[in-house]
């Protein structure tokens, strides 16, 4: 059993805001192993793109803060580092890419300019050599005329060959580690097939561990070995993708797999999920889901439930267990 | 019909609840330290210009050779003496008169002509809305400065005609400011709800239009009333505002150059009161934006 | 290359109406206006007979529209009148003026511009810091300032009392130079003339400084908010996700999208530094055309103002021109 790439323990990240103190992501423990995909599924608020993004140390400070945890990548603590050091392992070792490619991309830079940023900063090639580079990334990217391409300026490409421009970025340097965060959320349907393709190729071609982050269940089942189920700043459940969809364990993940709508069967009403994500600045005590919850008795208001292993490989926390 | 009638009701009652909205302005108007100074530096201008003659120590045109080029800090003449013996207190004093006057005025003119124009030239659109804008533009291409100097020159040298002047010049900046607002503006449904019911334009245009705006107009007249005091101080340095003995800040500051080595404090002091006031202006006019207009906020 | 040139072609189509409208408007500032238009050009010490002998061959009698047809047919031929005071055309004088005015506002242009833009970014990347606070409050200070007291200021303490500078014009008395251009920094370094460009650059700080402070503080205001707001923006991020130094995050990828609206801004606002210009030569005998309006007010020369103040709106309509062909080089997204 290979060292995990990626060991994020008990970590907390607040934003500190004049209303007061937003609690997004508040001891949450994760794993990412070499060559796994790891899925965070969670609604909005959840805290998953700040997970994300405390783990590239990108971060807003102020307002937030990373206040408490442990991020051992290669098993080093990442929270230790320099931010030359931090700087040396963006883009290189660890690289992320963002949701909307309409914005994610600078306007008045040309393609094949921020493509080769990234081989000039961490290859150390000259422009020409990194250009050339470019060029054969974006091929790889399955986009026709890379010549032409990489002169061109963002405005001037689809939504969907931005994302692809984005992805080459972002995998140019063969990193060991690809966080992406809703890549194809802001896509048409028939794009998002093809960039999520697009990905799966890739991430097997360049042997990188992919933490994919979505709200998008159908997304996590295509994609992901491994799913962690996120809600207010806490995991709920964590398991491979077969057992948490076939057999979720926490009342939440069963809410959002009810939530879909299945054809062929007789249900009339669309099922959702009662009241709305908590107030993050003053959080409910105990388990964070309580408010919500079907099944929430009186300890689940008082104390936050552990996470504990319920089958193998299979861990969830919820007080119905234990 | 109904739920549209209740709906136009509804805007129109909302715009009585800008009273209690007042109260909210003052409170936030209160929490910025340098509107409040910028306020404060306006009003003791106004009360200073007002009172100019309980104020002032002397009269300020009255010449007395026999202390000419008197320092300041002398007896009885804190800000000393200029050329002709005059008190330059007094003629700051009374100087605030002028400038207040000045922005005041031409300011207020430019946006009762600019405002209204404006407004039909959005809210028509077509080729009106062009052939305004196309005036504006020319307008604005002159250099103010240069195009007040031309129509005072053309008029005749005096301060109403340095105002008139002032507020030809500031007019394509009020149209271009209630014109943009009112675009805006007009694409709000309750302005085709009010329509559908069939409100008269003008009806449309004074209700529902005018009040929305009015915050902006408000801001913007502040903001210029610094610009026009320092337009008129500027034509007044050059020869064509106000024309001597009348006191005045840009004039004074003229007058004093050739004493410049010998008697420095009598372009000196002119000129610092215009900065404190324009500055007041400036102050006031940052904090309205700031509360009117918050996402302009940094 | 062909673009560029049917864009530069259309535009300069597109001005002709302004500058149309710009010519009506000074023909009527002496036309229309009240006042006796021959009075004013016979100037005051004609007598009656003189004046209406002038208004006989100026065609006063004739209606205003072959008034002001004959106006346009004179500036077509670039005839601006015959100046009173100086008694000579007055296309003439603005021609020799026009290189004194033309560098002095370059080099405030440039001061301005290097000084806001650098006060700008170190605002924004440095925000709410003391430095911010002071740069804020220096700012509003300095769009509160008249020109020509702050001229007549730095010549108090920079030149009467200090001495390190000369009190007005653009060259020493002694100074010994072979004028080409009429651009004495260029003309200077052409004749590899090295005392004489030290003189010469002596003489332009001080008006240089005055006339571009107000401007500096103006473009430091909008590089500061035009920064934060780039500075905020979604490629930002991806920027310092490739891991790039900060300096290039800043300089590289968020300058040059913040210097868009500067230059917009900035662009806007040679208007008023042209008028600003004015004030400028006035209080530093600077002899461009600033200090020609002046004169002209001072003596009652109305076909001297008049053709300057038609100069002036000439020249910044044209500069417009120039800052719309630099966009194409500025932003890629705009097309033609």
């Amino acid at each position: 059993m290979s060292e995990k790439l990626l060991s994020i323990s008990n970590l907390k990240t607040y934003f500190y805001t004049l209303k007061g103190t937003v609690k997004a992501v508040d001891g949450v423990d994760l794993e990412v192993g070499r060559g796994e995909t790891v899925g965070i599924v969670g609604e909005t608020g959840s805290g998953k793109s700040v997970t994300a993004l405390s783990i590239m140390r990108l971060v807003p400070e102020p307002p937030g803060k990373i206040v408490d945890g442990e991020i051992l990548f290669k098993g080093e603590n990442l929270l230790e580092k320099t931010s030359r050091e931090m700087r040396d392992i963006r883009g290189k070792n660890i690289t992320m890419i963002f949701q909307e490619p309409m914005t994610c991309l600078n306007p008045v830079l040309s393609i094949g300019d921020q493509i080769s940023e990234v081989f000039i900063r961490h290859r150390d090639m000259n422009k020409a050599e990194a250009i050339r580079a470019s060029i054969a990334m974006i091929k790889n990217m399955g986009i026709a005329d890379p010549q032409l391409v990489v002169r061109k300026f963002p405005h001037e490409l689809s939504g969907g060959m931005r994302q692809r421009v984005m992805i080459a970025i972002a995998l140019a340097c063969k990193p060991e580690l690809l966080i992406a965060d809703e890549p194809t959320t802001a896509l048409d349907v028939t794009v998002k097939v093809q960039i999520l393709e697009l990905m799966k190729n890739l991430i097997r071609d360049y042997r990188t561990s992919l933490l994919f982050i979505t709200h998008n269940l159908g997304v996590i089942a295509e994609m992901c070995d491994r799913v962690y189920v996120l809600y207010a700043g806490h995991v709920m459940e964590h398991a491979d993708v077969i057992s948490v969809f076939k057999n979720s364990k926490h009342p939440y993940t069963t809410g959002l797999l009810n939530c879909i709508p299945k054809i062929g069967t007789n249900r009339r009403k669309l099922e959702d999920i009662p009241g709305s994500i908590p107030n993050m600045i003053n959080p409910p005590t105990g388990c964070r889901f309580s408010p919500r919850c079907k099944h929430a008795k009186s300890v689940c208001k008082r104390k936050r439930p552990d996470i504990i292993e319920i089958e193998k490989g299979h861990y969830v926390a919820c007080h119905i267990y234990g | 019909m109904e739920k549209v009638i209740l709906y136009i009701r509804k805007k129109i009652s909302h715009q009585i609840t800008i009273s209690s909205g007042v109260k909210e302005f003052i409170q936030q108007f209160a929490r910025s330290p340098l509107s409040i100074i910028g306020l404060s530096i306006i009003l003791v201008i106004i009360f200073t210009a007002l009172l100019s003659y309980q104020l002032a120590p002397y009269n300020p045109i009255e010449i007395n050779y026999a202390v000419r080029f008197t320092p300041p800090l002398r007896k009885g003449h804190i800000l000393g003496t200029d050329h002709f013996g005059r008190d330059i207190l007094s003629r700051i004093i009374h100087g605030a008169r002028a400038s207040l006057w000045a922005g005041c005025i031409s300011v207020g003119l430019a946006a009762i002509i600019g405002t209204p124009v404006g407004i039909f030239s959005g809210y028509l659109g077509g080729k009106i809305d062009s052939f305004i804008m196309r005036v504006m533009d020319v307008l604005l291409s002159f250099p103010s400065i240069v195009l007040a100097i031309g129509i005072t020159v053309s008029l005749g040298p005096s301060l109403e005609n340095a105002m008139i002047a002032i507020a030809i010049v500031t007019i394509p900046d009020f149209t271009r400011l209630s014109r943009g607002q009112t675009l805006s503006v007009k694409e709000n449904l309750y302005i085709e709800a009010a329509r559908a019911v069939g409100t008269r334009d003008l009806k449309i245009l004074m209700f529902h239009i005018l009040p929305n705006i009015l915050g902006s107009i408000i801001v913007q007249i502040t903001l210029l009333i610094g610009d026009a005091i320092l337009t008129s101080a500027g034509l007044s340095f050059l020869g064509v505002g106000v024309q001597p003995p009348t006191p005045e800040w840009g004039l004074d500051i003229s007058k004093g150059l050739p004493y410049l080595r010998e008697a420095p404090w009598i372009p000196f002091f002119p000129g610092l009161f215009t900065v404190i006031a324009v500055l007041g202006w400036n102050l006031f006019g940052d904090g309205l934006t700031d509360i009117l207009n918050p996402r302009l906020r940094d | 290359m062909r673009d560029l040139l049917s864009f530069i072609i259309k535009r300069f189509i597109m001005l002709i109406p302004i500058l149309v409208g710009v010519s009506l408007i000074t023909f009527l500032l002496t036309n229309i206006i009240p006042g006796d238009p021959a009075q004013m050009l016979a100037g005051e010490k004609a007598t009656k007979e003189e004046v209406e002998a002038l208004r006989k061959k100026l065609g006063l009698n004739d209606p205003i529209y072959i008034q002001y047809g004959r106006y346009l047919n004179k500036l077509l031929h670039l005839d601006l009148g015959y100046s009173l005071f100086k008694h000579k055309p007055v296309i003439e004088e603005i021609t020799q003026r026009f290189m004194a005015t033309l560098e002095l506002t370059t080099f405030a242009m440039l001061f301005a511009f290097t000084v806001g833009v650098v006060l700008g970014v170190i605002s924004a990347t440095k925000r709410n810091s003391a430095f911010d606070h002071i740069a804020r409050i220096w700012a509003t200070l300095g769009i509160s300032t008249p020109i020509f007291w702050l001229g007549v200021m730095l010549q108090l303490i920079f030149s009467l009392y200090l001495g390190w500078f000369p009190f007005s014009a653009r060259m020493g008395v002694f100074t010994k130079l072979n004028k080409f251009t009429g651009l004495l920094i260029l003309d200077s370094l052409i004749a590899r003339n090295i005392p004489a460009l030290l003189d010469v650059i002596k003489h332009l700080t001080l008006p240089v400084i005055t006339l571009g402070m107000v401007q500096t503080t103006l473009i430091s205001r909008i590089t500061r908010s035009s920064m934060l707001e780039v500075l905020s923006q979604d490629y930002i991020r991806t920027a310092r996700s490739k891991g790039l130094a900060e300096r290039i995050v800043v300089f590289k990828h968020a300058l040059k999208n913040a210097l868009i609206p500067v230059v917009t801004v900035g662009g806007l606002n040679f208007a008023k530094l042209l008028g600003g210009a004015v004030l400028t030569e006035t209080v530093y005998a600077w002899p461009g055309l600033g200090q020609y309006l002046w004169f002209s007010i001072t003596y009652r020369d109305f076909p001297a103002v008049q053709g300057c103040v038609l100069t002036y709106a000439v020249i910044f309509v044209f500069i417009n021109l120039v800052i719309d062909i630099l966009y194409m080089y500025i932003d890629p997204r705009i097309k033609y």
